[in-house]
């Protein structure tokens, strides 16, 4: 095995959490260096270094030097240089880190893009479980080096029996006209959430709704979310 | 009405299947970037200052002694090859003062040195080929002052053929 680690590198993208771009040269000039460290002869590996960093939407700002480059930009050259030599495998660490919301959606779009249409496989690590639910297919949970959790992620967001109702105003009497209709609801921020034992208990909540006339804003059941794993409530 | 001349086409992420040649190209292209860095090449214009002087400071002694043989005419006894070196060598040393730690402190500081470790190349290889690329530029700094100084004092020599003789 460490004898043929030399080519299983060949074949491996890391994107690190750290900084790791150099800041005097030019995006282009960086990534046609890597991608020949990575083993491509250099008549190939400028076409593939421009390719990529179009692909991870950098145009003309790839001939200006990295140390001029905003947070969002270094994070797309550096998932740049994990992807250009065309990985069989991608390590992804915290590829989020440090973006403003747009460029965190930018982001998991460009990594959802890369997994499903191009067939690389990524291994994307965060603790950012908004990040992992909306990008990833399966979930890894190791706690203390060891595998904890393991599964699809739809698994870890399934539906529960609770429904939870958000309204604008006559919160409080709505929640005695439930108890008046033996349905138990309990104040979960800023929603209400009401355990249900049957069917009919949703024409309890329709009724107690049009009696106390509180403006419906949301009703819906309750997911899993995986941030619960880190409760110890996952499934 | 403007004619529609070309289409765009989003060709999305392509496939490599060309050549991959593994561990021997990832250690030249470290040695070439080992190269390129010293010398400032690809990087802004400040890049280049440091070194160009250096490179100008090596150079001139040997152009000053090549021009005073000529214009004397060989009349004084003047200094030559082992003098060039006195002078030099303080150049020399500058020079790789700056450069060297600049070839290996640079990738770590920056971070860089986290993504040549995960490509095939070992740390053996990287020392080695920034060794080399660290040799290679000291040896063209080193030898170029002396050619320049035996170019001069050959064509300065009242018989060239004589000197290249008697100096071999």
């Amino acid at each position: 095995m460490p004898y043929e680690s030399v080519d299983i590198r060949a074949r491996l993208g890391y994107m690190p959490e750290h900084d790791c771009l150099p800041t005097a040269i030019t995006a282009s000039e960086f990534l046609t260096h890597m991608v020949q460290v990575s083993g491509i002869p250099p008549s190939q590996a400028r076409t593939r270094a421009a390719d990529i960093l179009r692909h991870v939407g950098l145009e003309e700002e790839r001939y200006r030097p990295i140390g001029q480059y905003s947070t969002g930009m270094k994070q797309r050259v550096k998932l740049a240089q994990s992807l250009a030599h065309d990985p069989v495998i991608v390590l992804l660490d915290e590829p989020t880190a440090g973006l403003d919301p747009s460029g965190r959606e930018d982001m998991l779009r460009l990594i959802r893009r890369t997994g499903h249409e191009f067939g690389i496989s990524i291994i994307l690590s965060s603790h950012l479980m908004g990040d992992v639910e909306s990008t990833c297919d399966r979930i890894i949970v190791l706690e203390g080096g060891h595998v904890t959790e393991q599964g699809a992620v739809s698994q870890f967001t399934q539906e529960t029996e609770t429904v939870l109702i958000d309204v604008d105003g006559n919160r409080e009497e709505l929640i005695t006209a439930l108890a008046a209709r033996g349905v138990t609801a309990v104040s979960d921020g800023v929603s209400l959430a009401v355990e249900l034992d049957s069917e009919e208990q949703y024409d309890a909540i329709r009724d107690a709704l049009v009696e106390t006339n509180a403006r419906l804003r949301r009703m819906s059941p309750r997911r899993h979310q995986l941030t619960d794993i880190f409760r110890n409530e996952g499934p | 009405m403007t004619q529609r001349t070309g289409e765009l086409f989003d060709l999305g992420y392509q496939h490599y299947d060309g050549p991959r040649e593994g561990r021997m190209r990832a250690r030249k292209a470290v040695f070439f970037d080992g190269f390129r860095t010293t010398l400032g090449l690809g990087r802004g214009a400040g890049a280049k200052v440091l070194p160009m002087l250096l490179f100008g400071a090596a150079m001139a002694p040997a152009i000053i002694i090549a021009l005073i043989v000529s214009l004397t005419n060989d009349l004084i006894d003047l200094p030559g090859h082992p003098e060039y070196y006195q002078v030099v060598s303080i150049v020399l040393l500058i020079f790789t003062a700056i450069i060297a730690p600049e070839l290996l402190c640079a990738d770590r500081r920056n971070g860089v040195i986290s993504l040549y470790l995960v490509r095939p190349l070992s740390i053996t290889d990287y020392v080695a080929a920034r060794w080399l690329a660290f040799f290679a530029i000291t040896l063209l700094l080193v030898y170029s002052g002396q050619i320049v100084l035996l170019a001069g004092l050959i064509l300065s020599a009242s018989d060239p053929v004589d000197y290249i003789r008697d100096n071999w």
